[in-house]
């Protein structure tokens, strides 16, 4: 949508969970950020605070290198724009493939509208809400070339074991 | 250097976008035997059923083959290939010369040999004329005959039943539906919502004969059990057989499939092969064969296509598994679905909610996700890694919440890399 505006920040959403204290105030601004692209039910967040023990992790996204996700949809609609990994929900239909390859669970199906959601980057704005919204700043963007990012996505590859991680190099 | 893929589908496609990434200038020639531009081929369900308007079925925008500088060749049907002199034929006489070949041609459907397939009425359901076809005859049906209750029948039936005006009945030779990829409970979950949403099924029998009217117009058929039912449309969908037939002379070494090796390399020089037409390697059989869904075909086309352009990757295999919300019900199998004497199976049932988690020793190698398929993604990661499981970790996948797992993971990394710094 805003693709040279957003490949000018090159920002990607990087978590450090160790600073997330479980406010909860990414959930909201997630949800009133992509409300629009739901036609029936309320909106889903699209990022999860998962407990470990005494620990917290939040959840969203990864924006694989060689995504899963993309190779298994089988509309074409989840795919590779620039740096982000976005959808084009009209075209989605629900089938769900990509729930089934997503290594980390990010990617929510909405039933009722047959859609099956993830945090596609909120390119739209200069900061996603989310990121706007995490005062103890667990949510950071940083630049895509950070080498944070390189290590993440070598962990995609790690969880995702078989995924072809390194077929898409080159690409960006 | 000028590539040739035979497929304009996912395998083909996927092998394009590849070589691009590596080879600005090479020429890239996509061939398919199709009129249409490359759609996603699932969705001829979605769009025989009436939720895909044929303005979405396109796969990629036109704007893709532009960027990407690819050729497609609509309508071009390749009848051989000579390997000696890198050479194909078309139908139409053409030649044409490559220096790289990738041959994605997926499958074709199968059409058993019995009386009467030959009648007015009679279709299969794996392309877009297909679903048109279809369409097309429509007006004159008021039963319909699904012979196969496998994916491609049941998305058949699916369609038919969400378009509604004809009744439906799906004749399935095994014991239950979908019994390749569910095991007796899951079936019998799926089997009773598609009754109850009036979809008829007959399981344990198959349609030996197709009967025509005086004018070739299919009527009914005859059952194994000597039951006739009246139709007046039948869509075969027993299965699909690699598409291969015109490759007989050309030396290529077939199994099933296509031989590859782990680079989707075949026998012969310069040629590759990926998709439901090739034997990629199965991870949990650890041993080569076709695994027809399409996040195999494009992750093997995406190697073939590196491998095309001189990158040098390898597939690390792929594992079945498929994912389908037909009926109104939402259905997920991955890996090994069903009882052997050497895995351990679980099985969770509330309602219409039912899991079933299948171990070997300590490894995850397969689970059925009827009802709730949330983040069943990461159970496919355990699976395909093959990792060894603790028993902590265990019992976490059986409580069912996955996306746990995957935060315990995040936190392990997040020390080791604090560690490492
Ligand atoms: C109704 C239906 C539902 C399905 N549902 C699912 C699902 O839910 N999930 C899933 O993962 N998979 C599903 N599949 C399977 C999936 O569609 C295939 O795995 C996938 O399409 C394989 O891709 P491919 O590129 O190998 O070949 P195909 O998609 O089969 O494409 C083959 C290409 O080769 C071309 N071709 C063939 N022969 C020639 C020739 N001689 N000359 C020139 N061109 C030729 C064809 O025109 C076509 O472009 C479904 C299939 C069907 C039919
Ligand atoms: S596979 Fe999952 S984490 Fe990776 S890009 Fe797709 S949705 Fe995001
Ligand atoms: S659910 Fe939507 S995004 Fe996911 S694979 Fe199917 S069409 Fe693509």
């Amino acid at each position: 949508m805003y693709p040279e505006r957003v490949a000018e920040y090159k920002r990607a959403i990087n978590v450090d969970a160790a600073k997330c204290n479980a406010c909860g105030e990414c959930i909201p601004a997630c949800q009133q950020a992509i409300a629009y692209e739901h036609r029936k039910a309320d909106p889903f967040p699209r990022i999860w605070i998962q407990r470990v023990g005494q620990k917290l992790q939040p959840l969203l996204c990864h924006n694989c290198e060689q995504a899963p996700c993309v190779s298994a949809c089988m509309t074409g609609c989840r795919h590779r724009d620039g740096d982000f990994v976005t959808t084009d929900y009209d075209r989605c239909v629900g089938c769900s493939m990509c729930v089934m390859c997503c290594p980390f669970g990010v990617i929510q199906l909405v039933e009722e509208e047959k859609l099956a959601m993830k945090c596609d980057g909120c390119l739209e704005h200069e900061t996603a809400p989310c990121v706007a919204a995490c005062k103890p700043g667990a949510l950071r963007h940083v630049g895509y070339l950070e080498s944070a990012q390189i290590t993440r996505w070598d962990k995609a590859g790690e969880f995702a074991f078989s995924q072809v991680v390194s077929a898409g190099k080159g690409e960006r | 250097m000028r590539y040739v893929m035979i497929g304009n589908s996912y395998a083909g496609l996927a092998a394009a976008e590849a070589v691009r990434r590596r080879d600005p200038k090479g020429e890239i020639m996509v061939l398919s035997d199709e009129r249409h531009e490359a759609y996603g081929r699932p969705l001829i369900s979605y769009y025989l059923g009436g939720e895909t308007p044929p303005e979405r079925m396109n796969y990629r925008p036109a704007a893709f083959y532009r960027n990407h500088r690819i050729q497609v060749r609509t309508d071009s049907r390749v009848v051989k290939v000579l390997p000696d002199s890198r050479h194909l034929q078309l139908a139409d006489g053409t030649d044409l010369a490559y220096d790289r070949l990738m041959i994605s041609t997926g499958g074709k459907p199968f059409v058993p040999p019995m009386k009467g397939t030959d009648a007015r009425g009679v279709f299969t359901f794996t392309t877009w004329q297909d679903a048109d076809d279809i369409k097309e005859w429509l007006p004159r049906v008021r039963d319909v005959i699904v012979i196969g209750g496998g994916l491609i029948g049941l998305s058949a039936a699916d369609a038919l039943r969400h378009r509604g005006g004809v009744g439906v009945t799906v004749v399935e030779m095994l014991p239950r539906v979908l019994g390749l990829a569910l095991d007796e409970d899951g079936s019998n979950l799926l089997q009773n919502r598609m009754v109850e949403l009036g979809t008829q099924v007959v399981t344990e029998d198959s349609v030996t004969e197709i009967v025509p009217d005086g004018d070739g117009v299919v009527q009914g058929v005859v059952l194994k059990s000597g039951r006739e039912l009246p139709c007046q449309m039948v869509v075969v969908a027993i299965g699909v057989r690699p598409n291969t037939g015109f490759l007989q002379e050309s030396g290529i070494q077939i199994n099933r499939g296509i031989v590859v090796d782990e680079r989707m390399a075949t026998n012969l020089p310069g040629v590759y092969a990926a998709g439901d037409v090739a034997e990629g390697y199965d991870v949990i059989n650890a041993d080569h064969r076709i695994i027809a869904i399409l996040p195999v075909a494009y992750e093997m086309g995406l190697i073939a296509g590196a491998n095309m352009a001189g990158d040098s990757q390898l597939y690390a295999g792929g594992i079945a598994m498929n994912s389908m919300p037909k009926f109104e019900m939402s259905v997920m199998t991955m890996g090994l679905t069903l009882d052997q004497p050497d895995l351990e199976a679980v099985r969770r049932r509330r309602g219409d909610q039912y899991q079933k988690f299948l171990f070997r020793g300590d490894q995850l190698v397969g689970a059925i996700l009827v009802g709730d398929t949330t983040a069943g993604g990461v159970l496919t990661a355990l699976i395909k890694k093959q990792e060894t499981l603790t028993a902590a970790l265990k019992e976490r996948i059986l409580y069912g919440n996955y996306r746990s797992l995957v935060a315990e993971r995040k936190l392990t990394w997040a020390k080791a890399a604090k560690a490492a710094s």
